[in-house]
């Protein structure tokens, strides 16, 4: 039998795409495992403790991801084995407490600057970092890849709550970066904002969150209007500490499309209708819990030109009156209300919103 | 230039002759290269290639410059089951069509063979894998299951 080379089977191995064929395919013989090894560019890891016995198969991988703990030796490996790695997913499943309310899992060591400071010297093709609650992740780790990786576009420190200002600092020296995520992380404060709003990222920072990052006030808020071309910003949950100050400097971000402000409880209708007249581009906004936002301020959403969805949960403030104005927006195709307002709207009026957009309550 | 009378001589492993027409025989990048750099009118030597399966790929390729110039009345679809009845041949010759197409680079062909023989593989055990092309197991069963053990627990694979 003509048997093929390594090179024409890896052309064959192109055209198998379901997993299991490929594990069968691998398990074949030694030159068939040598060659999906080689041509295989994902992984998802579910028992990192071997990964000095597998990984080694694996050298050409663009995306390593695993939602279970990995050490920082594991990682460093990891780093050693695999230098093409664009993607790094390693967001967790569970935090660490909750794994330690499950089994007493106490002494466990997740990664932590040393894992991920390896991964940014060893890998210098990253392009997307998730990190989403791996604790241990702290400013170190932060500061290593927004130097080394110049191609870094996407950073999730979601819940990695020893980041600080400091880590920000050297994130607004970066002019890759498009997506940040620093959802809970409580130890940034307004220095950072002023960081991110007049570094290099400013110039490049598409997508914005800071939810829960409850230290900010509206003087880092008001900073933000200075990222030119911001699209996205989620500062839902950021604390009383903002207000219409902050709000109307939001609203000078006219390249925003979609803005998470929910349970600001001191943004006002002062902010919406500011929003609703300077954003032309929205797309969508969630309003969820701002108890001072009234009908007066939901109103002025009735002739904008792009709004699609519009979230209103948890505000009691808004009238029948008010939505029949709102739903002259064209665009709008789905709005969302408290549950609790259900029975104080008519149901004929239910059915005239239902022409217009899908409504939905919550 | 490009007129359809100009033959090229090919010569394959086992010394055959092929005069072919210029239009069929540069569908191989590999032959298109060695025609605009070498002396013209010279023979070129398809060395890995025998004369068999060489008159089968030069069907191929025919059949395509042909179609594509309009020259045959087929359609697309009349096109593709000729192509699936192309590759209905015995195993060494598909995997020699696979070995000549990656080496005269034809990249249709070797598309067109590969996913012959991957669809061959898709839903197959390993074991059944092995007797449909006839590989020989070199594993020690340790080694075997060490793999087995990997590809069940280990790891998943994501699109790829």
């Amino acid at each position: 039998m003509s048997a093929l080379g390594d090179d024409e089977l890896s052309l064959v191995l192109k055209w198998v795409y379901d997993q299991n064929d490929r594990k069968s395919f691998s398990q074949v013989c030694k030159q068939w495992l040598r060659v999906e090894g080689l041509t295989r560019l994902s992984i998802r890891v579910l028992e990192p403790d071997l990964i000095p016995v597998f990984l080694p198969r694996f050298p050409n991988l663009l995306f390593f991801e695993t939602q279970v703990f990995i050490s920082n030796p594991h990682l460093e490996f990891v780093a050693k084995t695999c230098p093409k790695l664009q993607i790094l997913n390693l967001n967790l499943k569970k935090t660490l407490e909750e794994f330690e309310e499950l089994d007493g899992n106490s002494g466990f060591e997740d990664v932590g600057n040393d894992g991920i400071s390896a991964l940014a010297n060893g890998c210098p093709n990253l392009s997307k970092v998730l990190l989403r609650k791996r604790k241990n992740v702290a400013n170190f780790a932060v500061i290593s890849l927004a130097k080394l990786c110049r191609n870094l576009t996407t950073l999730d420190l979601g819940r990695c709550n020893l980041v600080d200002d400091r880590a920000v600092e050297a994130i607004g020296c970066s002019n890759s970066i498009r997506v940040l995520n620093f959802e809970a992380c409580s130890l940034i404060t307004d220095h950072g904002l002023a960081v991110l709003a007049t570094g290099y990222i400013s110039k490049t920072l598409k997508k914005l969150v800071l939810a829960e990052c409850d230290r900010i006030t509206d003087s880092g808020v008001s900073m933000l209007k200075h990222i030119c071309c911001l699209e996205e910003l989620n500062l839902a949950e950021c604390g009383p500490k903002i207000t219409d100050s902050g709000g109307l400097a939001v609203s000078s971000l006219s390249s925003l499309k979609k803005l998470n402000l929910g349970w600001l409880i001191n943004l006002s209708d002062v902010t919406v209708i500011a929003i609703a007249n300077n954003c032309v581009k929205l797309v969508s906004i969630d309003l969820t819990g701002c108890e001072l936002v009234t009908g007066v301020g939901v109103r002025a959403f009735g002739n904008h030109g792009s709004l699609e969805y519009l979230v209103l949960a948890s505000c009691y403030n808004i009238c029948m009156n008010d939505l029949s104005i709102v739903v002259r927006c064209q665009s709008l195709r789905d709005i969302v209300l408290d549950k609790g307002l259900r029975m104080w709207i008519p149901m004929p009026m239910q059915v005239h919103i239902g022409k217009f957009c899908q409504l939905h309550w919550r | 230039m490009g007129s359809t009378s100009t033959k090229i001589k090919l010569r394959t492993s086992d010394q055959k002759v092929f005069e072919v027409e210029e239009a069929v025989a540069v569908q191989s990048q590999t032959i298109k290269y060695f025609y605009e750099n070498g002396c013209p009118g010279s023979v070129i030597h398809v060395h890995s290639v025998s004369g068999d399966i060489l008159s089968k790929i030069l069907d191929y390729c025919k059949k395509h410059v042909n179609s594509a110039a309009g020259k045959e009345d087929i359609s697309p679809e009349e096109l593709y089951e000729w192509d699936a009845n192309f590759v209905k041949v015995d195993q060494n010759t598909l995997f020699d069509l696979i070995l000549a197409a990656n080496c005269l680079k034809i990249e249709s062909l070797l598309d067109l063979t590969c996913q012959t023989v991957a669809n061959m593989i898709k839903g197959k055990r390993p074991k059944e894998i092995r007797t449909t092309f006839n590989i020989k197991n070199d594993y020690t069963p340790e080694a075997e299951e060490a793999v087995r053990r990997e590809n069940k627990w280990a790891f998943d694979m994501l699109g790829v």
